[in-house]
């Protein structure tokens, strides 16, 4: 092999005394450079962020009330300080109904933070009975940052339920010691996740997947076609060396010019992610291989039209074309997936009697038509929204669901969603006037009461359904709720003053508050309610806490606390018996419900993410991970096990149907009720294919698969970047029921080997036929 | 195994090469061409260009695959690695990777014969020397003239101590000086027995080192042997004339020749005495008395010979005779691309 060391050897020194490779450093260098004073810092700072207003419209609704002298003291104290710019939009709005941008009023909000001038007695006559404002209160000296912190919690309690409370830390994104921007609503260690499950591999995908692969593939170009000089060539093949080999030993050697380029800006990258933003995430050093192994796919395009046509300009070409035909590909796979597969990806799944009825990721709600063998579309096609629900009232003989608009990672302000109330058609009763309802395609559905603000859950409670709020746990009164719509009819069509009061229940009228009015529940929040409806289990930052109902009052009898980091995102699911607790990538925690007790983490699942947890009135508990496993706990066995279903390990949904039979929503539109005690299928639904679907089945996909796929190799990059301790990036508990595609990390490498190895056989097969 | 006497054996050699898809031409560039080199001697390929001699060369070093017909190099396949093992080659248009020195370029090749480091080492020293570069061997090779450029490519060749050592146009763009350099380096080859396949088409060159000579043209071998017999062989390559010089003056060379037979009478030197005019004429010599009769004649008229030369025919009208016989042979052909 000596001689082909040599020529390996040759290339290498040929890289390094070409200026190109020099350059090239220097290039990466001058990158890491720049980018080393970019960093984040973390502060004590009460400032407003976009996110911290939860209710933005209320707010300014609240303040145009002040502005006439109606609403609290507090709210008009609060007006009274604005700047007079801010106020005069405000006035705008009211007149030309304007939209006012949220970061406006933070703006506005944050310039009254450091107002001494702020608190008035009269206005605000409990804040010194707080404890947290007392001493802020009473403190005639404050410091700068004691006056922001006593202003924010005054315009907190001046709009209850609209502000999010401050933490007192934010984090700033700072270059050479800088802040750009203001804070960002993110805790440090959220932050770093999104860093590294978001941003790295925006920068790896598009700076080095992309950018450095074009100035890779054009620096090699040449280099395959070099080795063709008339008077060099010749030379080469009359020493004793194959010419096969020969022609990989040079194909290795361009490799090896790109693979110092990438290590060396790779480990720089994973040095400054390291210091600089302490993420110390060897995923960086792993896309090592995996980007020379993209060069090489690029790279075996390029050498075997080198060998054909002997010139460089002709590879990067033709290299692109390939490229290009590749993005299309994938693009149109990507779309015909996304569109088939993730968009109307099953949420949920629901049975009530004997109509199967699922959500979907697109906010839609559908019915299974067996006529047809199809899912329809039923209250509407409102796409871009979450569906939230759906519950069904036996008393009512209505669904209830909600459709707030859905911000992943709790980015963006939450607007009011309004609770929606549907018949299904065989189930529609055309003498309900409960609300004005309309007759829709196949059913009946009207706009009910607006939710409390921030709702997260909509659940079924008793004879009732209830909703979750991070303000707390509010039940659906269908009285009240009337009440406020006869309200609305009479004052429809007035003033905008009017509409306010229209548009709203008032408080208590249509959900009435079951926690204590000032027990607030801190993000990340989910609720579980017993079977039975004997407790209630909230999981909030940390800490389950059991409530046991009293009348219309939800009681907290008792609490744990998990040990778990801060903010980590949970679900929770309980029977009577047993509570399981899911946090984000971990082991379940299985807690006794009586003792409220930790049992024991549930080891035989491992680390995992879980999406959905449900419950039998037998205690079984079945859990759904966000990779498509379902696994059920059964008290007799006590242990978790994987049921073999169909389905199982691609499933999207489950749910408890009346008799106890599981409901699995799988494969993107199937569905199976099983029997678990027998493990048999009792019935499926299995919808016709469309055409679309056909297309995508028979044609693209199948073109897809023997078609090399680059691009793909950065699902691997994402893969290897993806920190366990981030699964599943969420912040709340709904970023854990985003769509899934099951897809394995290593496919695109095995499969681009293949076309590596067919490319460097035909390469070698036609050098050993050409004469030279 | 005792290797044979023969380091080249080429057998019924035909290579033809196509272009294009749609309409292909086709070119023999090697027609049935049989030849075989002894071990030890300096064999000379002679043809104009085109005539196929580095596509043998290619062949025999395994660049190109023929399209029928065998060849062995030193009792090996040609074109096997084994046989490559023993060879030496120096390209025509020898260009080296500019981002070599002399040096490294001599360590490179060396590496790729499968040679170490020390091995390469023991031998450098003398082969600068050799080929002249002395001194020059650090100096990259971008900025290395032609002719360094070519003995860098023979002390590459010669880097192994191949036994077979092919040089396509060894000095070609190299001045008088150089040439004569590359000549004492073939010289010293074959002092040292080694067998030196030379493809040139600088005639001089070849007759002045080669023991054998083939010619080709068009493809084919057209003549083989040595030089002398090559002459030989050829039909117009000697006359029965002998060429005359005398002093004197033309009438009394033709008073002197009245009775003999000759002709072509022209003035070679004409001298301000008669003592000082040179005369030429030709003598017929069919019969060698007729000869003796004209030398008798002109020392009977005390008339002094100043040189006598019987005609041979050069390496060069050989050559020129062949090819262009082969090319009047060929232009009459009208196929040579179907």
């Amino acid at each position: 092999m000596k001689p082909y060391y040599a020529v390996l050897y040759d290339s290498f020194q040929e890289s390094v005394r070409s200026k190109v490779l020099w350059i090239l450093l220097a290039a990466w260098t001058l990158i890491l450079a720049a980018l080393f004073p970019l960093s984040f810092s973390r502060g004590e700072s009460y400032a407003f962020t976009f996110a911290d207003i939860e209710n933005p419209r209320l707010v300014l609704d609240n303040l145009a009330n002040a502005s006439a002298g109606k609403g609290t003291r507090a709210q008009r104290a609060v007006f009274a300080k604005l700047d007079e710019e801010f106020k005069s939009i405000l006035v705008q709005r009211q007149a030309n109904k304007r939209r006012i941008f949220t970061g406006l009023l933070t703006d506005s909000f944050n310039k009254l933070l450091t107002n001494k001038e702020l608190y008035d007695k009269e206005a605000w006559p409990n804040a010194d009975r707080r404890k947290d404002m007392k001493p802020l209160i009473e403190n005639e000296n404050r410091t700068a940052a004691e006056l922001e912190q006593l202003n924010r919690g005054l315009i907190n309690l001046a709009f209850p339920g609209s502000i999010r409370a401050a933490t007192g830390q934010a984090t700033w994104i700072t270059y050479a010691g800088i802040k750009l921007g203001g804070a960002i609503p993110l805790s440090e260690r959220l932050l770093k996740g999104v860093i590294e499950s978001a941003f790295i591999p925006l920068v790896m995908r598009f700076g080095l997947g992309i950018g450095a692969m074009i100035v890779a593939i054009i620096i090699t170009s040449s280099m395959i076609p070099d080795m063709f000089q008339t008077g060099s060539l010749h030379l080469l093949l009359s020493k004793p060396l194959s010419r096969n080999l020969l022609f990989l030993t040079k194909f290795l050697g361009g490799c090896i010019f790109v693979a110092v380029n990438i290590i060396y800006l790779l480990v720089g990258l994973y040095l400054y992610a390291g210091i600089r933003l302490d993420i110390w995430n060897t995923g960086i050093l792993w896309c090592i291989p995996i980007f020379i192994f993209t060069f090489m796919i690029f790279y075996s395009v390029s050498a075997l039209v080198g060998l054909i046509w002997k010139n460089p300009i002709i590879c990067v070409v033709i290299t692109a074309l390939f490229a290009g035909i590749c993005v299309c590909v994938g693009l149109i796979h990507f779309y015909f997936d996304l569109f088939l597969h993730v968009v109307p990806q099953t949420q949920r799944i629901y049975a009530v009697n004997d109509t199967v009825l699922l959500t979907t990721q697109q906010g839609r709600v559908q019915i299974w038509d067996d006529q047809s063998k199809a899912w329809k579309s039923a209250y509407g096609d409102v796409d871009g929204q979450k569906v939230m629900g759906l519950v069904w009232l036996e008393n009512e003989k209505a669904i209830y669901f909600a459709r707030p608009r859905f911000n992943p990672f709790g980015m963006g302000g939450n607007q009011n969603a309004k609770l929606e109330f549907a018949r299904t058609p065989e189930l529609a009763d055309p003498s309900d006037k409960t609300f004005s309802s309309k007759i829709w395609e196949d059913s009946r559905m009207d706009s009910g009461p607006e939710l409390p603000s921030d709702p997260i859950q909509i659940f079924r409670w008793k004879d009732s359904l209830a909703i979750l709020s991070e303000s707390g746990v509010f039940r659906f009164n269908p009285a009240g709720a009337a009440q406020a719509e006869e309200r609305k009819a009479a004052l429809g069509g007035l003033s905008w003053l009017g509409n306010i009061g229209a548009t709203s229940a008032l408080p208590g009228e249509a959900f009435v508050q079951m926690t204590d009015k000032n027990w607030k529940l801190p993000k990340p929040l989910d609720v579980a309610a017993s079977p039975s409806f004997q407790y209630l289990l909230t999981y909030s930052n940390g800490k389950v806490c059991r409530w046991k109902s009293d009348g219309d009052k939800l009681i907290q009898e008792t609490e744990i606390e998990l040990e778990l980091p801060g903010e980590t995102v949970a679900s929770i699911g309980t029977s009577d018996k047993n509570c399981i607790v899911c946090p984000n990538g971990m082991k379940p925690i299985l807690i006794d419900v009586e003792t409220m007790q930790i049992r024991r983490k549930l080891d035989e699942m491992g680390e995992l993410t879980v999406k959905q947890i449900v419950a039998d009135s037998s205690g079984c508990l079945v859990l759904l991970s966000t990779d498509g496993t379902i696994w059920k706990y059964e008290p007799g066995t006590d242990k978790a096990t994987q049921p073999s279903l169909v389905g199982q390990g691609n499933a999207h949904a489950v749910s408890f149907a009346s008799d106890g039979q599981l409901w699995v929503a799988h494969s993107f539109k199937k569905a199976d009720l099983w029997d678990l005690a027998a493990n048999t299928s009792k019935r499926s639904l299995r919808p016709s294919s469309s055409i679309a679907e056909l297309i995508f089945t028979y044609g693209i996909s199948p073109f897809y698969e023997v078609n090399p796929k680059p691009a793909a190799v950065y699902d691997t990059i994402s893969y290897v970047l993806e920190n366990p301790k981030n699964k599943t990036l969420a912040v709340n508990r709904a970023d854990l029921e985003a769509a899934t595609i099951k897809t394995d990390p290593w496919k695109p490498i095995w499969t681009n080997s293949l076309f590596i190895a067919a490319l460097l056989t035909l390469s070698c097969w036609y050098l050993s036929r050409q004469d030279l | 195994m005792q290797s044979s006497a023969t380091a080249i054996d080429v057998t019924d050699l035909s290579k033809t090469y196509r272009e294009g898809l749609v309409f292909r031409k086709v070119h023999n560039a090697l027609s049935h061409v049989s030849l075989s080199v002894k071990r030890g001697e300096v064999f000379g390929l002679l043809g104009p260009n085109g005539a196929g001699k580095t596509t043998l060369i290619k062949v025999l070093l395994g660049i190109l695959h023929p399209n029928q017909g065998s060849a062995t190099v030193l009792d090996l396949p040609a074109g096997s690695k084994s046989a490559r093992r023993k060879i030496g080659y120096l390209p025509e248009n020898l260009v080296f990777p500019r981002h070599h020195t002399g040096r490294s370029a001599l360590y490179f090749y060396g590496r790729l014969s499968e040679m170490t480091d020390s091995q390469i080492q023991a031998r450098e020293s003398e082969l600068w020397k050799i080929v002249g570069l002395k001194g020059r061997e650090q100096e990259p090779v971008r900025r290395y003239s032609k002719g360094m450029r070519q003995r860098l490519g023979l002390a590459q060749a010669m880097l192994h101590d191949p036994d077979l050592m092919v040089f396509d146009e060894p000095t070609d763009g190299l001045d008088p000086m150089g040439r004569q350099e590359i000549r004492n380096v073939l010289d010293q080859l074959k002092e040292r027995g080694k067998t030196v396949f030379l493809n040139s088409h600088i005639l001089q060159e070849v007759e002045l080192v080669c023991d054998r000579v083939a010619i080709m043209a068009t493809g084919k071998l057209r003549g083989i042997g040595t030089i002398d017999e090559l002459i030989e062989s050829h039909p117009h390559a000697s006359k029965s004339t002998v060429t005359v010089e005398a002093i004197g003056t033309m009438a009394q060379l033709q008073e002197a020749t009245r009775d003999c037979a000759v002709r072509d009478f022209s003035v070679v030197l004409d001298g301000v005495e008669d003592a000082t005019s040179v005369q030429r004429f030709v003598v017929d010599a069919t019969d060698q008395a007729n000869v003796d009769k004209v030398i008798d004649r002109l020392r009977e008229n005390s008339i002094s010979i100043y040189r006598m030369q019987r005609y041979r025919a050069s390496l060069e009208q050989v050559f020129m005779s062949i090819v262009g016989a082969a090319n009047s042979t060929h232009s009459n052909t009208p196929n040579l691309f179907k």
